[in-house]
């Protein structure tokens, strides 16, 4: 009994050490051949740890030209074998694999295999989309032919070619073909192979100077500019098991990636895409997508289209993980990516990592609403990797659903994700205000009486009698002064130019120091913004152009408003147009400071009240400088618009010229030090 | 019978195996160490008197070998009685006997057969023959033959295209160029004879001729094979790029053509057939020195696959056809071949030979050729480079570069050593696998000094935790330095690890100066008191000096910039005319140079005497480690001059304290006491099967030997076992505040790195690893095994052992278990 006893601990011992390990996840040693990349929060590719191993590398296929892979029922990889005209059957446990050959099938390059039995189809049918012949082959599991389907009959596709290069194949049998070369669309083909419709079709998106270009140039001029009018093709598609369409495209100015709604509508919009000549595009059954770029390299992107990272390489030395024509992708139920290369003959895999899997298992729990479950994985990721903005950006959007929005801000700014934060900021400042509206109320009702009071006993009493002595002396210091009577621009604009015309008030120190003041504000205003509205960063400012570009522009106005107005028989000198000047920019200097001190405490629905706040000062001041411009030289209305209108042509025209001669100086400034650098060379050493 | 208390336990354990068998979730890599090679049941034995061949030396003076020569191909060959193994550095292929040749031959026969001329036998005899499809080109027997071949320049059709021809020594006779060779013996000493291989009409214009005398010694190890610089002879030697080495020394595989007969009937005449037929492969691989080794197996490839090629000492950026590298990130840099030497074994623990260069290593090529591309043999042998292609520059902006080969050849002397290996190593205890390559390399080193063992032993392993400090960014004015780090942070964090009971640490701060890792000047010593003072350095370091804690500064001698400091005079030049340069996609310093060797050593000094004087016990050393560039400033500087200046600084240094090298090459091995960031994977070539310790099993217990860093993909457990299991010790890198704080530097490669997200790992992984490693301290590594896929087993020289078992089932060794994903020490007798 003892023995018995001592046998059973023996035993659960055993069950509880196999429990321990067991827990333990399968990583296979870590090692990769290419880094893999996530985005920074300035959209800037920046490494982060592997998402993913080289697996398996099968050479023993005798692949040659292999164009696409996908998984059957059984977890077996189905490749087309384009360069040998048949398709491969591969079981990566056992190394075993068999082919389909027909004799009507002479290149295929496209595969799709069925993955649930339905009454239209048998799991694990295979389509085969083969350009050669312009046919798709509809085979068995075990290989049977069961159908083909040519070129469809309908009028409408009567004068367009058929060559089925992808094909995918839903529950009921509707084939979506992408058929090389043609820039119509997604060909649907009924169970039947009869024409339907184009499921869904590229556009072209240009640019507004693209659209100028298109406007105003000829076919010739805009194939000379590379711009090719003509719809980028369809490289790809791919049905997921819920029956949502999605298609890879490749070049610029198009959506790369899509996911169709049952209209062929793209769901994704404004998506950021990592790579642009995509050749396939697959997705796994928790939604995340894969696509494959011809350069080598594989982007996975969430159900949403959120960029997650991309790994890979290009280059013909053949190294596990590199590529020279990346092909087709597929994703095994075991989350392990299979790839093939058109350049080289051979299967690879991809094994996720421990961080990859918590990446995936962190979206599907926020997806799934089981935030606490989501953040902790995000957690997890983040101590992988600290520079995640993808995890910053998950891990605040758990906390804005769990409302603690001061973590979730936290997160969303080292995310640099402006919008979401200034959601968790309208929280905050929503909470704070309803905590503190009695309080803000209380002490602005006591700050009310115990000024009225102050202001009746200091009429008695006088006792701050000092204090408006002590800031009158202080406001009267000449320099002081002057710079303080921009105060009275607003109030009366043509007595204060008239004053300042006849040297009454103001100077020239008191002008410029109110146009170091405006630099200072405008330097505040494009540099000093709160998180929300702060879209340029401050490293990305260069100061020397700021000061150049501003004491050229303000340089420029004076000197071409005097050389102007001086033929057109203004009566002001140099002098007093630069102190209207800087006398008119009092409205842009409390614009520019008001807009930014209200950016700290603004959210994005507060937008256009900054706006206005800054573009009321903009327009204020250039009414002031019109203003000062007519009372300084004494001019009509129509004087003044017509002497800026020639000033600010002037201006144009020397900054022409500024141009002109500072590419021409530079040019004898980089002979010269050629000519140095390379004495120096053959002198020194 | 069992009784039943023996059938619970059995149960019991079964229960504990079954479901993890179940599970079998372990899927090896090529970055694991497969099992051995198949074992050669039919050794390619021949008779000790070759047919044609000479007995060149054998007895007592050659202990176990025999060596014989071919005269009319080039062979040498070397049996090893120990074995009854047959070496022959060529593949003896008739170069008379081609599939051509046989066809014409089959063809007359079968005329004559049919005609009745001869019988069936006869022409049975004469025409069923296997022909080895390397005939099928002129070149493929001579090239599978020669000893040496060389490479050399020659311009083509076009005045500005330099094409390269290659020269066999077995090249007798052809159209375009004539070759000759022949062994001599020097005159009473048997074991030394001087090859001489004579080539004239070279070149396009058929004027230049080249001679190269190659000594050959014989000796009871193997042989060796020596080619003075001042042996090499002739109006072409300018134009001279290479000499390779007994290319098909051991080369495995071959496809034949089989011709077959057939017999006449009534209605069918005689005839014969061709068909190819890939040779049975043997078991066995070839070792390269990739990262911490690779192996290729030997194998029948159905696809052509790209061949292996390392510059020994890593790539020169000054001998490269381009004055600029374009470095776009997207893939881990190839791994150096820090040692010059390659080895290749026969069958499972039975024959194999380890080669080594002595002199000449900072110019070699070890290159492997798998089956499958161009011929169809799996070979690996050694080249000598003499000369490059490079564009020449005459503007600045580059344009219409000039092709050009520089007018003088690289200075030095070759000597390759083969040293052969026989048996599971009962012979002389090198068994004929990788880690008999490795211990029979290892006794060559000791032997001439270049490492020794450690005489003291500590009672743990060591911990490497180097610390990030700072680095810089672009800001609105120029760079502003962001602070990671303090150096009262690394002392805090010190003393939060020496609390947890981990004592022997040796930390390296990296960009402790001013402007932080990129910027800070390798030329002088400037502290930033944003990072630390240098008082403040002083203090703390000493202060952990004296509680056993090593702190250094870590400097990159090797790779600067031009906002870090002046080029002109410091930075290298390539014979383009312009500084060697890597551009980067890193921001914000995107463009590198390279320092220039004399100036590096320079700098060193200096710094080092700061460092010195500031009371370090060590000296943290990158760039200059590992890397070699010849430079063509005015007063030039090859490879060598290189690897002198560096032993002569580092041997000034290693007295004056101890020395932390980032992946050193061999060269620097006699002084180095920390070896850093050391690699336990290959490049992953696809051609290679299988990822070794050879550099660990090299280098074990002669200096201390740290992994790369944990922080960034190599902290599972399954990587913790690989530090076990390659007797490496655990390290990190490390800063106080969160890493995105330097995200827009150069160092947002360092991505996770914050000490108190790290804290918990750091004791883990080092227990883990301290606690199987520290008991083998001391201990010389003899063996590794793999028991079976996934479980690895190390014997130490007092007969201790460790097993890893990286699989996900528990495996049973001496009656006990050794759980899955786990390793577990065995005492020995």
């Amino acid at each position: 009994m003892k023995f018995i006893q001592k046998s059973l601990l023996v035993f659960v011992i055993a069950l509880i050490a196999f429990a321990s390990f067991s827990s333990l996840r399968v990583v296979e040693a870590t090692s990769s051949t290419s880094y893999t990349y996530a985005l920074d929060d300035e959209q800037r590719f920046v490494r982060t740890q592997d998402a993913y191993l080289p697996g398996q590398t099968i050479t023993s296929l005798g692949l040659n030209k292999p164009t696409d892979v996908a998984i059957d029922h059984l977890n077996n990889i189905v490749i087309a074998d384009s360069g040998n005209a048949r398709i491969v059957i591969f079981n990566p446990r056992t190394g075993s694999s068999r082919e389909i050959r027909n004799p009507q099938m002479l290149g295929p390059t496209g595969v799709f295999v069925i993955q649930q039995s339905s009454v239209f189809l048998a799991q694990g049918d295979i389509f085969v989309a083969d350009p050669a012949v312009g046919r798709v082959f509809h085979f068995a599991y075990d290989g049977t032919l069961k159908n083909t389907f040519g070129k469809p009959t309908a009028p409408l596709y009567e004068t367009l070619q058929f060559q089925p290069e992808k094909i995918a194949v839903d529950q009921v049998g509707t084939m979506y073909i992408v058929s090389k070369g043609s820039s119509d669309g997604i060909v649907q083909l009924s169970s039947q192979g009869e024409f339907q419709n184009f499921f869904a079709s590229n556009r072209v998106q240009l640019s507004l100077m693209e659209q100028f270009q298109q406007f105003i140039y000829t076919d010739e001029q805009l194939t000379n500019l590379g711009l090719n009018l003509t719809p980028p093709i369809f490289t790809s598609i791919f049905i997921d098991h819920t029956g949502i369409v999605y298609s890879s495209s490749s070049g610029r100015r198009v959506d790369n990636i899509k996911k169709h709604n049952t209209q062929g509508n793209n769901m994704l919009v404004d998506i950021f895409v990592a790579s642009t000549r995509l050749s396939d595009i697959t997705v796994d059954r928790n939604g995340i997508i894969y696509s494959a770029d011809q350069n080598g390299f594989i982007d996975v992107y969430t159900n949403d289209g959120e960029f997650i990272y991309t790994f890979g390489s290009i280059s013909d030395v053949d190294v596990a993980g590199f590529f020279k024509t990346l092909s087709g992708l597929v994703v095994d139920i075991d989350g392990k990516i299979w790839t093939v290369d058109s350049g080289k003959s051979y299967l690879q895999s991809f094994v996720p990592t421990e961080y990859a899997q918590t990446i995936y298992q962190a979206i599907i729990n926020y997806n799934e609403t089981r935030y606490e479950q989501s953040i902790q994985l995000w957690k997890n990721v983040l101590r992988l990797n600290q520079l995640s903005i993808l995890a910053h950006n998950g891990l605040a959007k758990n906390y804005l659903q769990t409302e603690q929005y001061q973590l979730a801000a936290y997160h969303f700014e080292i995310a640099g994700n402006r919008t979401l934060y200034s959601e968790a900021f309208w929280e905050i400042r929503n909470l704070w205000l309803q905590e503190n509206l009695l309080g803000i109320i209380g002490f602005g009702v006591l700050f009310s009486i115990a000024f009225i009071v102050l202001r009746a006993v200091e009429k008695k009493s006088k006792f701050l009698e000092p204090v408006r002595v002590g800031l009158a002396k202080v406001s009267n210091v000449r320099v002081i002064s002057d710079v303080l009577f921009v105060r009275q621009v607003h109030k009366k604009p043509s007595d204060t130019f008239y004053a300042l015309r006849k040297g009454k008030s103001g100077s020239y120190l008191g002008a410029f120091i109110l146009l170091l003041i405006t630099f200072f504000s405008y330097l505040f205003y494009i540099a000093g913004k709160g998180f929300i509205f702060q879209t340029q960063s401050l490293r990305n400012l260069d100061l020397g152009s700021i000061v150049l570009g501003f004491v050229l522009l303000v340089g420029l106005f004076v000197l071409c408003s005097y050389l102007i107005t001086s033929i057109q028989d203004g009566e002001g000198t140099f002098g007093e147009i630069f102190k209207g000047f800087s006398y008119s920019t009092y409205p842009f200097i409390l614009g520019a400071v008001f807009s930014t001190l209200a950016s700290y405490i603004a959210t994005t629905n507060e937008l256009f009240l900054l706006n206005f706040l800054f573009f009321a000062g903009l327009i204020g001041s250039v009414l002031m400088i019109f203003l000062s411009i007519s009372e300084i030289q004494n001019y009509s209305f129509g004087q003044t618009v017509k002497s800026i209108l020639f000033t600010l042509f002037f201006i144009i025209i020397i900054l022409l010229v500024i141009s002109f001669v500072q590419m021409t100086i530079g040019q004898l400034f980089s002979f010269f030090e050629e000519i140095i650098k390379e004495a120096i060379r053959n002198a020194i050493g | 019978m069992l009784s039943a208390k023996k059938y619970l336990i059995l149960f019991a354990l079964l229960l504990v195996m079954t479901p993890l068998a179940l599970k079998a979730a372990f899927v090896s890599t090529p970055r694991d160490t497969q099992p051995n090679p198949l074992e050669l049941t039919d050794l390619p034995l021949e008779s000790s008197t070759p047919t044609g061949f000479v007995k060149l030396g054998g007895g007592e003076e050659f202990g176990p070998f025999t060596f014989y020569w071919k005269e009319s191909l080039d062979i040498l060959a070397i049996y090893d009685s120990r074995n009854g193994y047959l070496w022959k550095s060529g593949l003896d292929v008739n170069p008379d006997v081609t599939s051509a040749t046989q066809t014409t031959l089959c063809e007359t026969d079968k005329r004559r057969y049919n005609a009745g001329s001869i019988t069936f036998q006869q022409f049975k005899d004469r025409c069923e023959k296997d022909i080895d499809t390397i005939t099928g080109t002129t070149t493929g027997p001579l090239q599978a033959n020669s000893l040496l071949y060389f490479e050399y320049f020659s311009k083509g059709g076009s005045d500005f295209v330099f094409a390269t021809n290659t020269v066999h020594s077995s090249y007798r006779k052809t159209i375009l160029y004539t070759v000759s060779s022949r062994l001599q013996m020097v005159v009473d000493t048997p074991n030394h004879y001087q090859f001489t291989v004579k080539a004239s009409r070279l070149g396009a214009g058929q004027d230049l001729d080249l001679d190269i005398i190659a000594d050959l010694y014989l000796s009871d190890e193997g042989f060796q094979i020596d080619i003075l610089s001042e042996n090499i002879t002739g109006t072409a030697k300018p134009f001279l790029s290479s000499i390779g080495v007994a290319r098909y020394l051991g080369a495995v595989g071959g496809v034949d053509n089989k011709f077959t007969v057939s017999e006449k009937t009534a209605e069918v005449e005689g005839n014969y057939t061709i068909q190819p037929a890939q040779r049975p492969m043997i078991g066995g691989y070839s070792f390269v020195p990739d990262g911490s080794g690779a192996l290729i197996r030997f194998q029948n490839n159905s696809v052509s696959l790209s061949a292996y090629r390392a510059y020994v000492y890593g790539d020169d950026p000054s001998q490269s056809e381009q004055n600029y590298q374009r470095i776009v990130g997207t893939f881990v840099p190839f791994k150096t071949a820090s040692i010059p030497v390659f080895g290749m074994a026969h069958g499972n623990n039975q024959a194999a030979y380890v080669a080594y260069a002595t002199s000449g290593a900072e110019f070699l090529d070890i290159i492997s050729v798998p089956e499958e591309n161009t011929y169809k043999y799996n070979s690996t042998h050694a080249r000598f480079n003499y000369n490059f292609r490079y564009n020449k520059l005459f503007t600045l902006d580059g344009d219409n570069p000039v092709p050009s080969i520089y007018p003088t050849l690289n200075q030095f002397d070759v000597s390759i050593k083969y040293d052969f290996l026989a048996g599971d190593g009962s012979f002389d205890g090198f068994p004929a696998n990788y880690v008999g390559m490795a211990l029979k390399y290892r006794q060559h080193l000791i032997n001439e000094g270049v490492i020794k063992p450690l005489d003291t032993v500590k009672e743990d392993i060591g911990i490497r935790l180097d610390f990030l400090m700072a680095d810089s960014e672009s800001s609105i004015v120029g760079y502003q330095t962001k602070v990671a780090t303090t150096i009262n942070d690394v002392a805090n964090i010190l003393d939060s690890i020496l609390a947890k009971g981990i004592t022997n640490v040796s930390s390296g701060l990296l960009g402790w100066g001013s402007g932080g890792l990129t910027l800070g000047n390798p030329s002088k010593t400037a502290f930033d008191s944003s990072i630390g003072s240098k008082s403040a350095y002083t203090n703390i370091i000493k202060s952990f000096s004296d509680r056993g804690v090593d702190i250094s500064f870590s400097q990159d001698y090797y790779r600067i910039n031009e906002e870090q400091i002046n080029l002109l005079r410091n930075a290298a030049k390539h014979p383009a005319g312009w500084y060697a340069r890597v551009r980067t996609f890193e921001d914000p310093i995107s463009v590198f140079y390279f320092s220039r060797p004399i100036k590096a050593v320079e700098w060193l000094n200096h710094q080092t005497n700061v460092f010195g004087s500031m009371g370090v016990d060590s000296y943290t050393i990158q760039g200059i480690t590992n890397r070699l560039i010849s430079d063509y400033t005015t007063e030039q500087g090859s490879r060598t001059q290189a690897i002198d200046l560096f032993t002569q600084a580092f041997e000034q240094l290693s007295s004056k304290g101890k020395i932390n090298a980032v992946k050193p090459n061999l060269y620097l091995f006699p002084y180095v006491d920390r070896y850093l960031q050391m690699d336990v994977y290959n490049s992953q070539y696809l051609i290679m099967t299988d990822t070794v310790p050879f550099l660990q099993i090299l280098l074990h217990n002669t200096m201390e030997l740290y992994a790369i860093y944990s922080n960034f993909s190599f902290y599972t457990q399954s990587d913790v076992l690989r530090m076990i299991d390659y007797n490496v010790f655990p390290s990190f890198v490390l800063t106080e505040k969160p890493s995105y704080v330097l995200t827009h530097s150069n160092s947002s490669n360092f991505y996770s790195t914050e000490y108190t997200l790290y804290e918990e790992l750091i004791e883990a992984v080092y227990n883990q690893v301290n606690g199987v490693l520290r008991n083998t301290l001391g201990q010389q590594w003899i063996n590794r095994e793999i028991l079976q896929v996934g479980v690895v087993k190390n014997t130490y020289s007092n007969g201790d052992e460790v097993l890893i078992n990286y699989t996900d089932v528990n495996y049973l060794y001496k009656g006990q278990i050794v759980l899955a994903q786990s390793a577990r020490f065995f005492g020995g007798e």
